[in-house]
């Protein structure tokens, strides 16, 4: 800190120095502007909630405080000295510490050789040492955690302990969380606040990325709402706001609610969809789903909660007859079956191949002119399609793999949930998607539903599935350890199935 | 005559151990050297040449080392910088090795060499039957006693061995910590060339005491394969290097003590023997894989 800017700081009289302020920062990326005149200011002992839909820059304005990219304009202050990361060992020096959303530990290692690796130290790992200096700081934090475990054996929300500790022992005194809680039961949502709120007592700032309101109002001391690269608001106490007023300010429009008529669900005599027994390994070859039964019958909509990596994809891929079982049984019916995979880039793109050509990618039998396929057919039969789910999907003559994930997302329901079917399959359908298409997604599904298939969806977003499901199936460990009616269903109770424990 | 398998069992054992151990320092460090044969067959021409030259057994180890890391260092140059595929690099490699020992090792077929001869450790080497197994060797069989322990704490004890275990585990959390997961892998591959020379050069300067073409004979590819049965754990590399070398010395301890045995059967035995393990661990070995390996396994990719 060059001594000008330490008399700079302290010439500001009457306020606290904030621990971050950001001032004016713009970022481009060719065509877009993914940041425009942002900024934000983050004060010793607050949280600061920062909520944008996908796409509204909030990545990018985490990634320039965090060091991976620099600003084409603004400034930054740490401690009121003027600041520029340029790595992210840069940022974390200047005490800024980011759990990202897909946490960034090595699940071979050990919890302390995870934190090994992010401090500075002699050549010789002191484990035992360091183990100790862990239990000390999970103590004082109240983050429970296993120092010698091996992060492959941790459930995400030890995990996500773990790197919290991981990112407080490498001296940050900025705590910038993304999206923490999506993948967490409500009761460790409810211990992860309770870390929050430590820290924030403790003199530290934390970030909280997020697109739950409710999350913010709950938490939050001031809030800063991202759209377009640009701040839309940024007030204190956003306790103050109305979800819908937050919404407004995310989107830019108000949103209707779920505007979809939902009979009751016929008689359940003859399944779509049933396992019994089901049980099959996952991708490593460990028994990932441990003996299922589940039957989804026509007109009904199951949802498939649990936290992740719990069984979830290979009961999707079960149901679909991508995966064998070792034991038990998958009766699937002989109706048509649409899905939406898990991993869209890993399972249905192909790279180099048009949004077009994926169109006809899905079995179903193809416009034909002479030997080869008739395209201007195709091209008409996707705009009616198109037009007729809603989705707005992107040009047909770009190539997939070239497009966002959210895009990628929009081709895959748009093609899948255009045609009848009579079991509809959908891992995380709304994965990547802004607020409208999330809606409209959801109405889509619940048109299936109407129409009288039978609807298996999976989501970790329990609110999301509480609106839509007429039961939840809820995984534990590769289990469905309950079904749960969604009519007067209680998050708490779901919460404690996620987790392993009776409702 | 169980002695005398035992005993050939260690002797022999020690050059699969070197190239096993080498191997499992590139491996978890997210690179398959399938030119570790090749490695072996130029640490075994190199060393040989340099103790023909300088008439110095240990210098000749110190040559072996260098020619395994020189090839090495071409793969992690096309596999590490380039991405090529690992497993083209790895074989071409070692055909590669195969023609250049062939073309310049013809000088030194049936030329002396001051070999390394066996040092019975006193008082240990009294020791009725564990004496002779264990401690009447060539100064390099004592030295791969010490290796694998000493990898095994390098590996799990020390921040080194932290950055190439993560390196082969997860490439991406070294640079978000501020390391080059080049500069490791570079690191981890040469280092695992040098183990492989040293155990080429075993062959030549303290095992057959001569040098002719492809007298590596598969042992490379054993130590590859062995590398997967032992988890990627050096310690059962050495218990595992030691069981192969049983079956190469049977060959020998059968001739010799005059049973007749069809030599090219007895030959096989070592890979048959693979096979069997192979076929029996099946996937279960995978469990314990280093996460980037299994990418290299699954889509034939080397990020």
């Amino acid at each position: 800190m060059s001594t000008d800017a330490v008399a700079r700081a302290r010439g500001r009289v009457g306020k606290p120095a904030a621990l971050l302020e950001v001032r004016s920062l713009s970022k481009r990326f060719g065509e877009v502007q993914a940041n425009w005149d942002v900024d934000l200011t983050v004060l010793p002992g607050t949280v600061h909630g920062l909520i944008g839909e996908n796409g509204a820059g909030k990545s990018t304005l985490l990634k320039m405080i965090y060091g991976v990219y620099t600003p084409d304009e603004g400034r930054m202050f740490v401690d009121g000295a003027p600041v520029a990361p340029g790595s992210p060992a840069d940022a974390r020096a200047l005490g800024i510490g980011m759990v990202f959303q897909d946490l960034r530990l090595v699940p071979a290692l050990t919890v302390a050789e995870n934190i090994a690796l992010a401090l500075p130290e002699g050549p010789r790992l002191r484990l035992t040492q360091l183990a100790a200096r862990i239990t000390e700081a999970s103590e004082a934090y109240g983050l429970a955690v296993d120092p010698s475990a091996q992060v492959r054996h941790l459930s995400i929300g030890e995990r996500q302990r773990a790197e919290i500790l991981k990112v407080l022992m490498t001296g940050a005194r900025l705590v910038i969380l993304d999206e923490p809680t999506s993948v967490l039961a409500p009761q460790e949502v409810e211990a992860l606040f309770g870390v929050v709120a430590q820290l924030r007592d403790r003199g530290l700032g934390v970030v909280l990325v997020t697109h739950k309101l409710g999350e913010v109002r709950a938490i939050a001391d001031q809030v800063t709402v991202l759209r377009g690269g640009q701040v839309i608001l940024n007030a204190e106490d956003p306790g103050n706001f109305s979800d819908a007023e937050l919404v407004e300010a995310m989107v830019g429009r108000r949103v209707p609610p779920l505007a979809v008529e939902r009979a009751a669900v016929p008689p359940r005599d003859h399944p779509v969809l049933t396992l019994a027994g089901a049980t099959a390994l996952g991708d490593r070859g460990h028994v990932a789903l441990k003996g299922v039964d589940l039957a989804v019958y026509p007109g009904e909509l199951v949802g498939v909660a649990g936290v992740a990596g719990s069984g979830q994809k290979e009961l999707c891929e079960v149901a679909l007859g991508l995966r064998p079982v070792t034991s038990g049984s998958v009766d699937a019916g002989d109706g048509a079956a649409v899905a939406v995979p898990e991993d869209p880039v890993a399972d249905s793109v192909v790279p180099g191949l048009t949004v077009l050509e994926h169109m006809v990618l899905d079995g179903r039998a193809v416009p034909r002119r002479g030997l080869g396929v008739d395209w201007p057919a195709v091209g008409a039969r996707t705009a009616v399609l198109d037009e007729r789910v809603g989705l707005h999907m992107a040009p047909t003559r770009r190539t997939l793999s070239s497009l966002s994930g959210g895009n990628i997302q929009r081709v895959l329901l748009t093609r899948e949930l255009g045609q009848d079917a009579a079991l509809v399959v959908a891992a995380y359908p709304s994965r990547g998607l802004d607020v409208a298409n999330t809606r409209r997604t959801q109405e889509l599904l619940l048109e299936h539903r109407a129409r009288g298939a039978g609807v298996l969806m999976v989501s970790e977003d329990l609110d999301e599935l509480i609106a839509v499901a007429d039961r939840i199936a809820v995984m534990h460990d590769g289990h469905v350890v309950g079904v749960v009616d969604t009519a007067g269903a209680d998050r708490m109770s779901i919460g404690r199935l996620m987790l392993g424990g009776v409702a | 005559m169980i002695i005398d398998i035992l005993a050939g069992a260690v002797r022999g054992g020690t050059s699969i151990m070197y190239a096993g151990l080498g191997e499992t320092i590139s491996e978890r460090g997210g690179v398959i050297n399938l030119g570790t044969e090749g490695a072996m067959l130029l640490g075994a021409l190199g060393g040989y040449a340099v103790t023909a030259e300088t008439g110095n057994p240990w210098l000749g180890v110190l040559g072996g080392a260098l020619a395994g890391a020189l090839l090495s260092l071409v793969h992690a140059v096309l596999v590490v910088s380039r991405r090529a595929n690992q497993f083209a690099s790895g074989l071409t490699l070692y055909f590669l090795a195969l023609g250049v020992t062939s073309l310049f090792g013809v000088s030194y077929v049936s030329r002396q060499i001051n070999a390394f001869t066996p040092v019975p450790v006193p008082g240990l080497s009294e020791i009725p039957g564990l004496g002779p197994i264990l401690f009447d060797h060539d100064p390099l069989v004592y030295v791969a006693y010490v290796a694998a322990p000493v990898i095994w704490w390098v590996l799990f004890r020390t921040r080194v061995g932290l950055l190439v275990r993560t390196a082969g585990e997860r490439s991406e959390a070294l640079e978000v910590n501020g390391y080059s997961v080049r500069a490791v892998r570079y690191c981890a591959t040469v280092a695992g060339g040098a183990l492989a020379g040293i155990g080429g050069a075993h062959i030549s300067i303290a095992y057959a005491n001569s040098w002719f073409e492809n007298m590596i004979a598969g042992r490379g590819f054993i130590a590859v394969a062995l590398v997967i049965f032992a988890m990627w754990n050096p310690v059962r590399i050495m218990a595992g290097a030691y069981l192969f070398g049983a079956a190469l010395s049977l060959a020998s301890v059968l001739q010799t003590s005059g049973i007749a045995v069809n030599q090219f059967a007895l030959n096989a035995v070592p890979f048959v023997l693979t096979l069997v393990v192979l076929a029996i661990l099946g996937r279960r070995t995978m469990l314990a894989a280093p996460d980037e390996l299994l990418k290299v396994f699954d889509n034939s990719r080397t990020t």
